[in-house]
């Protein structure tokens, strides 16, 4: 840790009215996260990244220690039910899923990120109670080594419009065909996130006929190994260079058994599971990014102490104070902003499934707030520190190329404020009825 | 093997302690508290000796102090001890060093031990001194700042860290050993561990229940009367001018002033 502040600690920052029952158990064991964090994980952020070379080497070293660490925690498996080797009570909770995952963003991103793939990969099997997929793409979960998965969505085609619920799948192009017992898959993907290393599975959005809309669309899990599945090179980006892997991932004929499809046997929609895992993944990035945040803020006040400036610490002139606490309280409503969001998906009762027009609303509005809050923090705390802001020493480029990767997410800004708007009005998408392409 | 581990909630290492208005207390407004490090090495080194040793070893711990204080206990619990006891009521508000050692010795006869273990010394008052008066109420040798610690034919080898060396003492059991650094590395609870822990149940003893009179050992412990803090450090000086100038006044300022080359 940078700078010592209570605000900063578990029981002061997370507030309780938002915490499962019991309460104390929920906190004991974010606080274990959060001492792992600062004592094994946050010495390791340059490496994590492979350093200012991003040299993956350097990088594959520290991903396994920290990983490893993460395991060894146990945390994984609570994922999983009960009942297949899970932890139950507290670790059901998306509140209790999210202060995690904030603890661990306070170090890295694209760890957090590593471990947020696998309650992507798995929730849409949970949602539909498919134990026997569960029995199938489980156990890896279970043996204590780090895994990988894979949350298959995005398009070179579609691009960001699979993600836009108005246009019912309209634009996918991965298509999956029926033949016997089996799903044959064609298509393409770019940009998922563990492409190519994900050794659990791909979680592979699909459609059995773009024309058929929401009727049409397919989540299938498809084996790391499964015989025609193959990848491009890693494309390297900005953020999260070393600790993600984004590729394109090629489906030549790829089959499954049909029980691999998420609701295959259950009354579910397959398209609701779809927006269910998009509700999650904005409901519960905003929490590693505000983690990340914090370290932002540790760093900012402990420099702005050090700094003189015209003869005082630079954050005891007007200016800085003004700015700093404005950062302060972005930082303070996000967490807010996402705790009520994970709340209220751990109560469908009272607001509903997280695939209803209210939970989608919700999620996209916690998303684009904390998101566009973080970058504001990040980039201000970059201009208050001038070029110590931008030098890899003070780590804040690292958080800086990591938050606007994650901003672009899911569509990015521009394309989930049109999901914020879906609660409160109804449009739809009036594009020409798609035609398919001849098969290759 | 009974293994009694004596622990303490102390502040935070990274806390910014302040006086209370009494003058005699600290502040615990905004306080993190953790377990002592030096005590985390004691749970870690008897979780190992329970690990590796003979079946049945048992590691209990024990701490005095308010209701908060169980925060260590369930922390030691979730890192593997088996069971813990706290004493507290508030007459031992202000115990010292050795009032805390007799409810320790009173705690330690009530369950039984083979070996006891401490940290060398707790980061808040650093008086280093109830370990040590421990093992002399309880008439047992003890081995100081121990930093490699073996349990061979019902006895211990420690090696225990001297002055300007290191001594390796061998002891019959029972004993107690205080934890230096450099014991162990004591590990980080796992998730389903922590849930466990929150759901043990802590004993609780008064001092009466313990047999203690408080009121006679109130009669012998010191008292804090003032606490202050250390005082601020002076302004930075800055030398300007010519480099080899300035170089020189350092130099005359370190000898000179300073008096530290």
């Amino acid at each position: 840790m940078s700078y010592y502040h209570p605000n900063f600690d578990v029981r002061k920052k997370f507030c309780e009215c938002f915490l499962p029952e019991p309460r104390e158990e929920v906190y004991a064991v974010v606080e274990n996260m959060h001492n792992l964090v600062d004592e094994v994980i946050m010495p390791l952020r340059r490496d994590l990244d492979g350093g200012w070379t991003h040299d993956q080497a350097v990088a594959d070293v520290a991903i396994a220690t920290a990983m490893q660490a993460i395991y060894d925690s146990g945390w994984p498996r609570a994922i999983l039910p009960e009942e297949k080797g899970g932890l139950g009570g507290v670790m059901k909770s998306m509140v209790t899923y999210a202060m995690l995952i904030e603890e661990l963003g306070r170090a890295d991103c694209g760890i957090a990120l590593d471990v947020s793939l696998l309650y992507w990969f798995y929730s849409p099997m949970l949602y539909a109670g498919r134990t026997d997929l569960i029995d199938i793409f489980g156990p890896p979960l279970l043996d204590g080594k780090h895994h990988r998965a894979c949350t298959s969505l995005t398009e070179p085609a579609g691009g960001t419009n699979i993600d836009d619920t108005t246009q019912h799948g309209r634009t996918l192009r991965t298509i999956a065909r029926r033949e016997g017992d089996e799903w044959v898959i064609n298509g393409a993907k770019i940009w998922p996130s563990g492409a190519s290393v994900a050794d659990i599975g791909y979680m592979t959005l699909t459609t059995t006929d773009p024309n058929l809309g929401d009727d049409g669309i397919k989540l299938i899990y498809v084996p790391a190994d499964a015989k025609g599945l193959s990848f491009g090179k890693p494309i390297p980006t900005m953020g999260m260079c070393c600790t993600d892997t984004n590729t394109e991932v090629f489906y030549d004929d790829v089959r499954v058994p049909v029980e691999y499809a998420a609701t295959w046997g259950t009354d579910m929609k397959d398209v609701d599971l779809f927006k269910e895992l998009a509700v999650e993944d904005k409901l519960t990035t905003p929490a590693y990014v505000n983690g990340a945040c914090q370290t932002v803020l540790e760093i900012l006040l402990d420099f702005s102490k050090d700094r003189i400036v015209a003869g005082k610490p630079m954050r005891e002139h007007s200016v800085f104070v003004h700015t700093i606490g404005g950062l302060i309280h972005m930082w303070d409503y996000s967490r807010a902003s996402y705790m009520q969001g994970c709340y209220m998906a751990d109560h469908p009762e009272k607001y509903g499934p997280l695939w209803g027009k209210f939970m989608y609303s919700r999620a996209a509005s916690v998303d684009q707030a904390c998101l566009m809050a973080a970058r504001r923090i990040i980039e201000t705390a970059m201009d208050l520190m001038g070029s110590y802001g931008t030098a890899h020493e003070y780590h804040l480029e690292k958080y800086y190329r990591d938050v606007k990767q994650a901003e672009l997410w899911l569509g990015g800004r521009y394309r989930t404020q049109m999901d914020v708007v879906l609660d409160y009005y109804d449009y739809e998408w009036a594009g020409p009825k798609w035609e398919p392409t001849p098969s290759r | 093997m009974r293994i009694v581990v004596c622990t303490k909630q102390v502040p935070d290492t990274e806390a910014q302690v302040k006086v209370s208005p009494d003058g005699r207390s600290i502040e615990e407004t905004g306080i993190t508290f953790i377990m002592n490090p030096y005590d985390e090495f004691a749970v870690e080194e008897a979780i190992q000796i329970r690990e590796r040793g003979e079946a049945g070893t048992t590691v209990t711990l024990v701490t005095m102090g308010p209701e908060r204080t169980e925060e260590v206990l369930r922390r030691g619990l979730a890192m593997g001890a088996d069971a813990a006891v706290r004493v507290w009521d508030d007459s031992l508000a202000e115990a010292d060093s050795g009032v805390t050692a007799e409810v320790l010795c009173a705690v330690a006869r009530r369950l039984g031990f083979d070996l006891i273990l401490c940290g060398r010394v707790a980061i808040d008052d650093a008086a280093a001194q109830v370990g040590l008066r421990l093992a002399e109420k309880l008439g047992i040798p003890h081995g100081n700042a121990v930093t490699k610690l073996d349990v061979e034919d019902g006895k211990l080898i420690a090696r225990c860290e001297i002055e300007g060396g290191v001594e390796v003492r061998e002891l019959p059991l029972p004993a107690l050993v205080t934890a230096q650094k450099g014991l162990n590395a004591p590990r980080y609870p796992a998730i389903p561990a922590v849930m466990k822990a929150r759901r043990v149940e802590i004993a609780l003893f008064s001092p009466a229940e313990l047999g203690l009179d408080q009121s006679a050992a109130a009669s012998r412990q010191s008292r804090i009367l003032t606490l202050e803090p250390p005082p601020a450090r002076a302004a930075g000086r800055m030398i300007d001018g010519d480099p080899a100038e300035a170089a020189r006044s350092l130099a005359h300022l370190l000898r000179d002033e300073a008096k530290v080359i």
